[in-house]
């Protein structure tokens, strides 16, 4: 079915998806005067006060899919979000490893459940080729990029120290400051800072200290008095709640008081200036661009308005733009660009999937050391983010997590029930398990690779007709011999320095994760939630989707922004640099009308 | 009031090792009262208050807790139920009881809005939940314990 134009409205810029990277386009690009249109394929729910509450009691009453990020979420299968067991199923997981990450289709995006862990890449992650003769070298280098880290770090609202940053090879202009101190380092950050002090392993002969930092993270902390003019953004419900992370303890999730950043803050902001030129258009799904054969010029989109959700009901609409931005991140923009037949020259479209394979460690601290309180990462073991072994393997991160175990307190008081315990010394017993409870998460750099891929299959079709994405993922020797090193070297080098129990235990593979043998090590492997590649810039059309500016090489006026454009991953969680890349390309689009 | 609340409560304080001060201050006392006799029904109910008086009746602490430990939690009758107080207390909710139970006692299957099916009772059932407060922590989402109060030693 052809849908016309229903608008009268031609808009200067049409933005797909109301994540974070859409919303500070938006924002950005709405605040210059430019009519811009958002269309967002799920429900805008999170915005409404009484129903941001309702997830919260949802989350409270859901029982074991609790732990699910997208559990406390209304199901929608007119959107459909991947791995929730509570609709449809979403990938198509043609292998030969699971994709085993998520996100979330509702207005405000994945933000709704990240944990907000902001660490900028450092300046080799963009030289890889270079460095060590690994991966692909980003088109631009860092110093392109550290003007828009900072400005994202202060829309964003990011907490963190400099000094600790620097120290880890992070460069800064003189004199910068995050808008707020750094999280106040946990219980457990201390513990390890203690005991680690000392500690250091040897990687291919050459010592690497094993050092603890603080991490930059989107929450609210105390503003940096150095930081004039900030004030932390409260919740969108209201305002004077969520100034400060209160420690909630369920981030991810959910923040119940929203003093961790979602994007719908940055809607709200940009709604709420004075003349906004910024209209949103939520349960509209965006299925295809429309392009002048001739010029190659993207004149609109087209996108299918459903008013129930779940229903197989929809209208075909069609709106006009001069410019038209994909932000509906990097599997969503692959799977919308596919369904276009977009011109891509490079063959890489859908291409170079990745994400951080994520090894959990666990044991028993010899004291208590109180988790279960406070935002889940306030520091990680960070110094080997980088080294010569890149040229060998992948370099990596440990979390050091403040919730304790995976699947706790479930798993003490069934193992304590199971021995016949109750009473006083049930409680006893329970108290010293799980006030002892420490766990890593080592997330691990994967290579851009051109088999990891988003591909489109005409026979699979969501309710409305829109493609499912099919992906096919693996995990190569680069990712998997730097897991082998943190759990065969990193790790128990950890435990004897903390006289730590170690009690990981990979007999079994709990879902959402999966099993893979490695150098005679079997051990589980998960997803981290970070979707980067599928659209990589690069300095040429026959090398890359997008160009330097986030331009489509093919289609003038089409801008696909978000994680998908970056060339590596690196070692950080990639929303911040996706970030970045978002707010320069706003400007890139800002200038062209300029010009 | 149920006739049998103080029964009920003394018998939890047994099993969950908290002071009825602390059992009455989460709230659900009642609520948890109510969900154990809907489960089980008149009859058995009964017979399940008659054999904890039979604990509550010994003065001596270690009497009960060795009754719980030989006659109670044994009981394939009654084993399985005490077991899911725990969890109830614990955990804040209430799991279906297996298949051999209900054949033994001829319950039906519990339908998808019965008491007997596996369900967090009520928001506050989870909010108060008593593993959290016995690590010194908070359940995720409630009770939060306010800002940087991670960083020292907990209350
Ligand atoms: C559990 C978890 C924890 C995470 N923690 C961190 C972390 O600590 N640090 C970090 O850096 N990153 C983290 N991430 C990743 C982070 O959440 C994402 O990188 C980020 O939110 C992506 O933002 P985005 O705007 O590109 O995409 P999204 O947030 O996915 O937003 C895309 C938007 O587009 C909409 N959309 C999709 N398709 C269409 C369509 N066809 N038409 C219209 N609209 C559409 C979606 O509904 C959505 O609102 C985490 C992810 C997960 C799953
Ligand atoms: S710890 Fe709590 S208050 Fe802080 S960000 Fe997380 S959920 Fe929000």
């Amino acid at each position: 079915m052809q849908a016309e134009s229903d608008d009268q409205k031609k808009f200067d810029v049409i933005i797909v998806g109301g994540g974070v990277c859409g919303a500070l386009a938006a924002k950005k690009i709405s605040a210059a005067g430019k009519s811009v249109l958002l269309l967002e394929a799920g429900t805008k729910e999170a915005m409404d006060p009484g129903q941001y509450d309702s997830f919260i009691s949802r989350y409270y009453t859901m029982g074991a899919t609790r732990g699910s990020p997208n559990g406390p979420y209304p199901p929608n299968n007119s959107a459909l979000s991947p791995n929730d067991s509570n609709q449809d199923p979403y990938f198509v997981q043609v292998g030969p490893q699971q994709f085993l990450s998520d996100y979330l289709r509702m207005l405000g995006g994945t933000t709704l459940h990240w944990q907000g862990t902001s660490l900028r890449m450092l300046p080799v992650d963009f030289e890889m080729q270079t460095a060590y003769g690994r991966g692909t070298n980003w088109p631009i280098t860092y110093d392109h990029l550290e003007r828009f880290y900072r400005e994202a770090e202060w829309e964003i609202g990011i907490c963190a120290n400099v000094e600790e940053q620097a120290n880890l090879g992070v460069r800064f202009p003189p004199d910068y400051v995050y808008p707020m101190e750094k999280m106040p380092q946990s219980l457990v950050d201390q513990f390890f800072m203690r005991k680690l002090d000392h500690a250091e392993v040897d990687l291919f002969g050459k010592p690497y200290p094993l050092k603890v930092v603080s991490m930059p993270v989107a929450r609210n902390a105390t503003p940096n008095l150095r930081a004039t003019g900030y004030t932390p953004v409260g919740s969108t419900a209201d305002e004077s709640v969520g100034q400060r992370c209160q420690g909630n303890s369920s981030c991810s999730p959910l923040c119940p008081v929203q003093a961790k950043y979602n994007a719908l803050k940055t809607l709200a902001a940009a709604l709420k200036t004075k003349d906004t030129h910024l209209e949103i258009r939520s349960q509209c799904v965006a299925s295809k661009l429309r392009v002048n054969a001739c010029s190659g010029r993207v004149t609109g989109v087209e996108y299918k308005e459903y008013s129930v959700r779940g229903k197989a009901e929809y209208t075909a609409k069609f709106v006009e733009g001069k410019v038209v931005v994909l932000a509906a991140n990097a599997i969503e923009n692959a799977v919308l660009m596919l369904a276009s037949g977009v011109v891509d020259d490079s063959g890489q479209l859908g291409r170079n999937l990745m994400d951080h394979p994520f090894v959990v460690l666990r044991g028993l601290a010899p004291e208590p050391v109180y988790p279960f309180r406070g935002p889940d990462i306030t520091s990680g073991v960070e110094s080997l983010r980088d080294g010569r072994f890149r040229e060998k393997h992948a370099a990596f991160r440990a979390g050091i997590s403040n919730w304790g175990w995976v699947g706790e307190p479930t798993g003490s008081v069934e193992s304590l029930i199971g021995r016949s315990q109750f009473g006083k010394a049930f409680r006893e017993q329970l108290c010293d398990r799980m006030s002892r409870m420490v766990r890593l998460g080592v997330m691990i750099e994967q290579l851009p690779d051109a088999d990891n891929r988003v591909t489109i299959d005409p026979a699979r079709t969501d309710i409305l007709g829109n493609y499912l994405p099919v992906l096919n993922y693996k995990y190569d020797d680069y990712s998997l011999d730097a897991a082998v090193a943190a759990i065969r070297t990193v790790w128990p080098t950890i435990v004897k320095h903390a006289g730590i129990e170690d009690t990981t235990d990979f007999s079994s593979v709990p879902g959402g994760s999966q099993s893979v043998f490695q150098q005679g090590l079997r051990f589980n492997v998960t997803g981290s939630g970070h979707l980067v590649g599928t659209h990589r810039m690069g300095h040429s059309a026959d090398s890359s989707v997008v160009d330097t500016e986030l331009r489509s090489w093919a289609h003038g006026n089409l801008y696909v922004i978000g994680s998908g454009s970056m060339v590596t991953i690196g070692t950080s969680n990639p929303t911040l640099t996706a970030a970045a890349l978002s707010l320069r390309a706003a400007e890139n689009i800002l200038k062209t009308w300029r010009e | 009031m149920n006739p049998k609340r103080h029964t009920f409560l003394e018998f939890c304080v047994e099993i969950t090792g908290y002071p009825s001060v602390v059992l009455e201050g989460t709230g659900v006392v009642d609520l948890n009262q109510q969900l154990l006799e809907d489960v089980l029904g008149s009859t058995l109910i009964a017979k399940f208050y008659l054999l904890i008086e039979t604990v509550l009746a010994l003065s001596d602490a270690s009497e009960r807790e060795k009754r719980i430990r030989e006659t109670v939690l044994p009981s394939p009758l009654f084993g399985p139920v005490v077991t899911n107080l725990i969890r109830l207390w614990y955990l804040g909710y209430w799991r279906e009881l297996p298949d051999d139970w209900r054949q033994m006692t001829s319950r039906p299957k519990p339908g998808p809005t019965d008491a007997g099916r596996t369900h967090v009772p009520s928001e506050l059932s989870y909010i108060e939940q008593l593993s959290y407060r016995t690590a010194r922590a908070h359940p995720p989402g409630a009770k939060p314990t306010g800002f940087g109060s991670w960083s020292r030693q907990p209350l």
